[in-house]
């Protein structure tokens, strides 16, 4: 390397000075913080839930809900786990695999909610007005915020390559959890009601996701001191 | 553009046989693997990670000349890169309780460099962030093995490779950058651009054809000269 491509010995002194002058979180430090904001998120979240009026299966069988709540928790899962990081790797996932999982989901939990049902047809065909939908779809946003804010918080400031994609992921996987917890408490099981109200509001989390990535997840310069 | 006076002498065949040769190495699987300086810098990163406060010079002495040299090729702004390298040495020191375990410093290293100059740009700075060719040519050569007896000639090819590659799109260069003037696996140019190691093959595969058809068109003009002598 020629001289002029080496960093000066006065940047190597300000670096070393700058390192030694602001101490930071090692490992288990940052571990303990994770399991704690983990801990509040998802307590902040079954909290929530219960004061919103908490399971109400109605009239749906028993066999219903544990279909429509299995194949959500699936989801969800991969979801969490595509989004949460790649092994080996601090930048995650390539961007192509995180468009398509996010591209992908909500129609299949939209073909989820169409063979509920095709399978359970007498409660599939209820009726369900356009308030309820309406509501049912703010509950459900609000439900999501909650998650997507607790895993937006553990990764700000992280993303140096894609944080809009990688936020777009994380309020897709809110959006996931949070359509577990609709078909939980949702005792509507309409096919048109589930589309609305509880995969429709993915898409607005997968939105928000984006925007708050982009303004949360992404690398910044630290200010002068 | 640049006007390109085209050499007029016999190519240097040792080089175009070296190009070629490149261009199979992409999917080379000696170039998806780290090399022994990025997992040592790994190694380094895991213990710094672990609370070894120490090992940030080491980090520090394998990283920033890399980034240095990496940044200087998208500017001459040279406070500006310093800044950009500390500011990437500095986001590396308060996230080293993120780093997992058996994580990758280089390419998150260049990934941060990068994004932070892209922003320094964005934020205020006139100068239009291209690569900048003349200080890049004798590290393309070295590249490329271009052997020193022929050094004046190849050097010659070397500045229309250069050219070639400043016109080449964004993450076709970049993509050929991190992997031959970087040193780079493919896979950590994969993290560094958020894409796939596929995606970073067929990128750097594509820079490889560009160039090689810069070295074509040389061959063909040569032919059309020595005709004309003979």
């Amino acid at each position: 390397m020629s001289q002029e491509r080496a960093p000066s010995a006065d940047l190597r002194a300000r670096v070393l000075a700058e390192v030694a002058r602001t101490p930071s979180p090692t490992r288990a430090v940052y571990k303990r913080r994770i399991v704690l904001v983990a801990a509040v998120g998802a307590l902040a979240t079954v909290a929530l839930f219960v004061a919103m009026g908490g399971m109400s299966p109605g009239t749906r069988p028993v066999e219903m809900i544990a279909f429509t709540v299995g194949f959500g928790l699936v989801a969800a899962a991969v979801l969490t786990r595509l989004s949460s990081g790649q092994r080996h790797s601090m930048l995650g996932r390539p961007r192509t695999v995180l468009l398509t999982a996010v591209v992908v989901t909500a129609p299949v939990l939209a073909v989820l909610a169409l063979v509920a049902t095709i399978a359970w047809p007498v409660h599939g065909g209820d009726h369900v007005d356009g308030g309820t939908n309406l509501t049912c779809g703010a509950i459900t946003v609000l439900q999501g915020a909650l998650p997507l804010m607790a895993l937006l918080i553990p990764k700000r400031g992280t993303d140096p390559v894609h944080p809009a994609v990688t936020g777009a992921a994380l309020g897709m996987t809110a959006g996931a959890w949070t359509v577990v917890m609709a078909y939980l408490r949702c005792p509507h099981a309409a096919a048109v009601h589930c589309i609305v109200a509880h995969v429709v509001p993915t898409l607005i989390l997968t939105a928000l996701g984006a925007v708050l990535g982009w303004l949360i997840l992404r690398v910044r310069p630290t200010p002068d001191r | 553009m640049q006007l390109v006076v085209r050499p007029s002498y016999p190519l240097p065949q040792r080089v175009r046989a070296v190009l070629r040769d490149r261009t199979l190495a992409v999917a080379d699987e000696r170039n998806r693997k780290p090399d022994p300086t990025s997992r040592a810098l790994d190694a380094a990163m895991d213990r710094y990670a672990r609370g070894e406060d120490s090992v940030f010079e080491e980090l520090y002495d394998g990283l920033a000349p890399r980034l240095q040299s990496f940044l200087l090729r998208y500017t001459h702004d040279r406070a500006r890169v310093e800044d950009v390298v500390q500011q990437t040495m500095l986001q590396i020191h308060r996230a080293r309780g993120r780093f997992i375990l058996g994580g990758q410093v280089v390419p998150w290293a260049f990934a941060i460099a990068r994004r932070l100059l892209i922003d320094s740009h964005r934020r205020g700075g006139r100068e239009v962030l291209a690569p900048t060719s003349d200080d890049g040519i004798s590290e393309l050569m070295a590249a490329l093995d271009a052997p020193a007896d022929d050094l004046a000639i190849a050097k010659e090819v070397a500045g229309r490779l250069a050219e070639e590659l400043a016109r080449l799109p964004d993450n076709q260069r970049v993509a050929f950058e991190l992997i031959k003037l970087e040193g780079l696996s493919v896979a950590e140019a994969a993290q560094v651009l958020g894409t796939t190691v596929a995606a970073v093959k067929l990128r750097a595969h594509r820079a490889y054809e560009a160039m090689r058809s810069v070295l074509a068109d040389l061959g063909a003009e040569e032919q059309k000269l020595s005709r004309r002598r003979s």
